[in-house]
């Protein structure tokens, strides 16, 4: 059996391919890309509820928000994990990021303006996020699918916590409630967006598909999405604005209306609200972080000095 | 979270893989979850030194009640094996006294590496056929990899309580504390 013809049965058979294994280029270039930007959306997304830190209204809100925080830190660091796998290591992705290289999911490219976008954020962004990661748990890689279940059984909690907010606030005052409502009008299409173009446009998926990277297409889990979404904004009284939003009963699925496609392709090519920001933030705290990698090398080449001596 | 980031102009250009200098050592974890079970790999963590690498693991695989045991080992120090390729399966250059080392098995495609226990051997190669031949046998097992039992770091069992009790009591961690009507699905 060729190297090519092994790969491919694994592939067929619905088995993952571990590092060792013989890959085509191709599959492996695909991967690092895909898992280093899932990476580094899961670090830059910390920024935008990380605003909400200090100004949570509670403390049991507070440390919820922490808690969540935390979470999409440590998936950042499974998926660099993951594609350390591929053979790069995690300080040449995260360079690439610094330079602007690499990119990362655009929806943290808008501001967290109101308290209710912590809610809407876990209730959305991460539903989303959810649709998407349920599927890459039977990804072909077996770090990456591995890496996917951990986050999987993480994010529940995510879109849960959010979710509740938002119906906490949809119960309150009016000002809560309109609050909330303004939020959902701001991140309810840059949620879509985060499914990625449509299948038509987007030329790479049917690559990602044979190979069993992607396992649903970007327009079929941006429907499976919406269809979750609308009986829980409508449990909440919560309005999405959409006006062409309908339930299809020939299709078995809401209709939806068309995506600002402009306005996508405008933030993914930096242009958004907060790229500038993001980036500049980000780079920012890796400098002044420099004396802590600096102080915690020093004293393991003490602790070491001292072991050898 | 996850993410289509669109092909923009200039991704194929990436050359991956020179490895910058400035990074920390990689470091694998393995995690034992309960009493009775063996340790799993959960992937690795990033540390200037054994210690900062168990305290990086224990943030980043036990946030959650998850574990009572953790240990770390230096990627660089471990041996791997597969199956598919067993042309790796190279000769010990020059054989060392005996020594302890202890074998992780894939026992099959999807599964993270599980101890398996430990067996005496005169080197990395030497590990890695005698741990072929006890534990993988039957078709069972479709990697191996070895390590020096001397570098493998355990977290200090008298300091298991602060490891890995602050999170006990944070029951606002899990899915089941909010509480979400039926009416609105599986969330
Ligand atoms: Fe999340
Ligand atoms: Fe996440």
């Amino acid at each position: 059996m060729t190297d090519e013809s092994r790969f491919d049965a694994i592939i067929a058979a619905d088995d993952k391919v571990e590092p060792g294994d013989w890959m085509p280029e191709g599959y492996r270039k695909t991967l690092i890309r895909q898992i280093a930007q899932h990476a580094h959306s899961e670090v830059i997304g910390m920024q935008p509820e990380g605003n909400w830190i200090t100004r949570a209204p509670s403390l049991k809100r507070k440390a919820i928000l922490i808690a969540k925080v935390q979470d999409e830190a440590g998936h950042g660091l499974y998926l660099y994990s993951a594609a350390e796998t591929l053979g790069v290591s995690r300080h040449e992705l995260v360079d690439l990021l610094h330079q602007g290289k690499q990119k990362y999911s655009s929806i943290f490219n808008y501001p967290t303006l109101n308290w209710a976008d912590m809610g809407t954020i876990g209730w959305l962004v991460d539903g989303a996020a959810i649709t998407n990661q349920v599927m890459l748990t039977r990804t072909s890689y077996g770090p990456y699918a591995r890496a996917m279940h951990r986050i999987c059984r993480e994010e529940s909690f995510h879109q849960r916590q959010g979710y509740e907010l938002i119906l906490t606030l949809m119960r309150g005052s009016e000002e809560q409630r309109q609050m909330a409502q303004d939020s959902m009008n701001r991140f309810w299409w840059p949620a879509l967006m985060m499914f990625g173009p449509t299948d038509g446009d987007s030329p790479h998926t049917q690559q990602s598909m044979a190979w069993k990277i992607k396992r649903i297409s970007n327009d079929d889990l941006r429907q499976k999405f919406v269809d979750a979404t609308v009986p829980q904004a409508e449990f909440a009284g919560i309005t999405i604005p959409d006006p062409d939003l309908r339930w299809n009963e020939e299709r078995g699925h809401y209709d939806f209306g068309e995506i600002d496609w402009d306005e996508f392709w405008d933030v993914v090519g930096g242009n958004g609200p907060c790229n500038r920001e993001r980036m500049d933030h980000k780079n920012k705290v890796w400098d002044d972080g420099a004396w802590v990698r600096e102080a915690a090398v020093a004293y393991a080449a003490k602790q070491y000095a001292r072991k050898s001596a | 979270m996850s993410y289509e980031v669109p092909h923009m102009e200039g991704d194929d250009k990436i050359q991956f893989g020179s490895h910058r200098e400035g990074g920390w050592p990689r470091w694998e974890a393995f995690v034992r979850q309960r009493g009775g079970l063996a340790h799993i790999h959960s992937e690795s963590v990033h540390a200037p030194d054994a210690e900062t690498a168990l305290l990086n693991a224990r943030d980043a695989y036990l946030r959650r009640v998850e574990g009572v045991s953790l240990w770390v080992a230096p990627a660089d120090q471990v041996t791997r094996w597969e199956s598919d390729a067993p042309e790796a399966a190279s000769k010990d250059i020059a054989p060392r006294p005996s020594a302890l080392w202890e074998v992780f098995v894939r026992h099959r495609r999807g599964l993270a590496h599980a101890h398996a226990g430990s067996m005496a051997a005169t080197g990395p190669y030497d590990a890695i056929e005698k741990a072929r031949r006890v534990y993988v046998t039957h078709e069972e097992g479709v990697g191996v990899w070895v390590v020096s039992a001397a570098t493998v770091v355990a977290a200090d069992p008298e300091e298991a309580e602060a490891l890995f009790e602050p999170f006990a009591d944070k029951d606002y961690r899990y899915p089941t504390y909010y509480e979400i009507p039926d009416e609105v699905g599986h969330m």
